[in-house]
């Protein structure tokens, strides 16, 4: 079941229960607006009901003015024919209509005459005349209602007042309050609901922004946690756009101290540019200054010198270029007493290590700098030795037949045609002396051709058994003529291996005739195969003269051979097995010794058996 | 996995027999580290009898070529076949190794 999302602000289906700091910005703002709307409301519906209620009173009072008109016209009438009675019942119908609260006529100052109210009359009969009051329409308002006093004038006797007053409207203003507040009010809660709406939706994207700043700001190092939910639209891909921004640099601030570190192996194991380059390089390259201090120093110069980079940088030179000379080199042209560049070859283990020292000063107008080039030379002079090596012992084993040869032709010569005997006999050393110069001369080529690597292997199946009887056919006659014991144990089955069959033909010629010529008359030479999964074992063992211990590794160097006295009878050049472990290196094996002197020795090939038989 | 080494002049020729794979390839690494010690560098991969690498042995190789690369030196192999080869090229291994067809081809270049 895959488990829910959950985003900062919602569940990216719906808008956010919760609400949040923006949300309730917004709420501050709508309350504050609806304090102020409700002002205006409550302002407006006062305003209205004063304006309504002066509307009211005066529609009342016009009202109240036409009835009292009409009851003032009707009563003049009436007094006019002394039809008092009529003029008090009129009286007291007006007020029973509904409309007025009282109505009364008076002559002068509180003499009532008729009235609504009968209780009230105190004149019990108008007289002739009266005293008449002068006075204007009046309109007032009580607490009662509006009030009128109207003058009725009876020709001849005098002028009466007809006070008559009006009922108020009891729930009118009420009424007026409650419609126009609802009104306005509903009016009002509406557009501000409306407007609270719009803008909580529009706050809500800003507002849960704001609280998932204000949670990273608290701390919180979860990207996903502050994460808004889709429902936020462009605003959320906004805002993911930004985080995924922190997340990027998060990592690279957090990768900072790798990179520095990078950076800093660079800086010492490579770099760029010109740096980059010289740490590229194999020779050797340390920058000393005038006190001996080294200033740079290359990967190179830090495994020829068998220490580490971060161990020469910084430290004195003195002690680790393992030479006296040297390091007063350095120390010379350091310091600025000499400018002169030196090259110094130094022999380090033992001899193994052939190492190059060229020291120069850095530049001319900086004293007290030398640059320190070291190179691993040890190959070249390797190669250079066994060249020496090569040309003076293969002269010396050139001398040797052509010495020989050389004497018997003079002897040949100097015999005349009748010392027949002496002649052939020069003539069969002058020939034998020839095959040898043949094979050594052949041998040399060989063996230069696989140092130079020109020597090229014609790979093809090489069938086993049939060098091997080959190779037992072509010694057996040498054998049985020194009555040596030579046995070919081979198994029921060998492989077919890919090799060059004449060079490996050539490189165990040369095992099994050695072990035929160091092995005295009456003696044994066995040729054991085995076969393993992958590898095919050829020993070749006899009972020979056998090699020191101290020679054994020695006897596959060119024109090696074994200061043992009873050699000195016996030919060779030194370059067979030579040439028969090169061949063998060139087939990916190898030739391995075990000898003991006076007893024997074992050769033994190893080949590796590329195809199965 | 049998790891031979011979010597031709100065240089250390590692010949490890068998696949680099799995544990053999921290074995093959820590001989040619060795080997490369001892000899300042001057060493050549024989990988005439290495029939297949896998990513352990492919990323021994790649370690070694780094390191020797900061001293300014390159990897030399020699004798890989075209399993090997494929795999080193499908892997960029190639990229930071110098190939040679043989021992003394590979040995010659030191010259």
């Amino acid at each position: 079941m895959a488990k829910k999302r959950t985003w900062f602000g919602g569940d990216g289906q719906s808008a956010p229960r919760t609400r949040h700091s923006g949300e309730r910005d917004v709420a501050g703002v709508g309350l504050a607006m609806l304090a102020v709307v409700g002002g205006v409301v409550l302002g407006c519906a006062t305003l209205a009901i004063v304006e309504m209620n002066r509307v009211d009173q005066e529609l009342r009072s016009g009202e109240i003015r036409a009835v009292g008109l009409t009851l003032a016209n009707a009563a003049e009438e009436m007094i006019s024919e002394d039809r008092l009675s009529a003029v008090r019942r009129l009286v007291a119908e007006s007020v029973s209509s509904g409309r007025l609260a009282s109505c009364r006529i008076v002559i002068g100052e509180g003499e009532i005459v008729a009235s609504s109210d009968p209780s009230t009359i105190n004149v019990v009969a108008l007289p002739e005349r009266w005293p008449s009051v002068s006075h204007t329409d009046s309109v007032g308002a009580d607490v009662g209602g509006v009030r009128q006093a109207l003058p009725i004038t009876v020709d001849g006797r005098g002028t009466l007042t007809l006070e008559v007053t009006g009922v108020a409207p009891a729930s009118a203003p009420w009424r007026d309050l409650a419609s126009g507040i609802g009104l306005v009010g509903a009016g009002g809660a509406a557009v501000l609901w409306t407007l609270y709406r719009t803008m909580r939706r529009r706050m809500a994207r800003f507002g849960v922004i704001c609280d998932a700043v204000l949670a990273l700001g608290r701390g919180e190092t979860s990207t996903e946690a502050v994460r808004l939910a889709p429902v936020y639209g462009e605003v959320a891909e906004a805002w993911s756009r930004v985080l995924e921004q922190r997340v990027q640099w998060e990592a690279a601030q957090a990768a900072a101290p790798l990179e520095a570190a990078s950076t800093d192996r660079r800086s010492n194991a490579g770099g760029e540019g010109v740096v980059g380059a010289i740490d590229a390089l194999w020779q050797g390259i340390i920058l000393v200054d005038r006190d001996l201090n080294v200033t740079y120093a290359n990967g190179a110069a830090g495994m020829l010198l068998e220490s580490r980079r971060e161990e020469l940088v910084g430290n004195a030179i003195v002690g680790r270029l393992g030479d006296p000379e040297v390091e007063e080199t350095v120390r010379a042209i350091a310091s600025g007493k000499s400018r002169r560049r030196s090259g110094i070859e130094v022999k380090r283990n033992e001899g193994r290590t052939v190492l190059r020292f060229t020291i120069r000063a850095v530049r001319r107008e900086d004293e007290g700098a030398a640059l320190i080039v070291v190179e691993d030379v040890t190959q070249q002079r390797a190669a250079e030795e066994a060249r020496h090596s090569f040309v003076a012992q293969a002269a010396h084993e050139l001398r040797t037949p052509l010495t020989n040869i050389r004497l018997y032709v003079e002897q040949a010569i100097e015999s005349g045609e009748e010392e027949v005997q002496t002649r052939s006999q020069a003539l069969n050393v002058i020939n034998t002396e020839s095959q040898r110069l043949e094979r050594l001369v052949q041998d040399m080529l060989s063996v230069a051709e696989i140092e130079s690597g020109s020597m090229s292997v014609h790979a093809g199946d090489v069938r086993l058994t049939q060098l091997l009887d080959e190779l037992s056919s072509d010694y057996v006659a040498q054998a049985r003529e020194k009555s040596i014991d030579l046995k070919f144990e081979l198994p029921p089955k060998l492989p077919v291996i890919k090799g060059d069959r004449d060079k490996l033909s050539l490189a165990l010629h040369n095992i099994v005739g050695n072990a035929l010529k160091y092995t005295p008359t009456g003696g044994k030479v066995v040729v054991r195969v085995s076969w393993e999964r992958d590898e095919v074992r050829i020993a070749v063992e006899d009972s020979g003269i056998g090699i020191k211990d101290a020679e054994q590794s020695l006897i596959f160097d060119k024109f090696y051979r074994a200061k043992d006295e009873r050699l000195k009878d016996i030919t060779g050049t030194g370059l067979g097995l030579t040439l028969a472990r090169d061949v063998v290196r060139l087939h990916g094996g190898d030739i391995t010794l075990r000898s003991e002197l006076d007893k024997g020795s074992t050769f033994t090939v190893s080949i590796p058996a590329r195809a199965a038989a | 996995m049998r790891i031979d080494e011979q010597t031709h002049g100065a240089v250390t020729v590692v010949r490890p027999r068998g696949p680099i794979a799995q544990s053999d390839a921290e074995g093959f690494a820590v001989s040619v580290r060795a080997a490369s010690m001892r000899s300042l560098g001057r060493i050549v991969v024989d990988a005439t009898d290495v029939p297949y690498v896998d990513s352990k042995g492919l990323e021994s190789i790649l370690d070694i070529a780094d390191e020797m690369s900061q001293n300014g030196q390159t990897l030399r192999m020699c004798g890989v076949c075209e399993t090997v080869r494929e795999a080193m090229d499908v892997t960029d291994v190639l990229q930071s190794v110098e190939q040679f067809e043989d021992v003394p081809s590979a040995v010659r270049s030191f010259l």
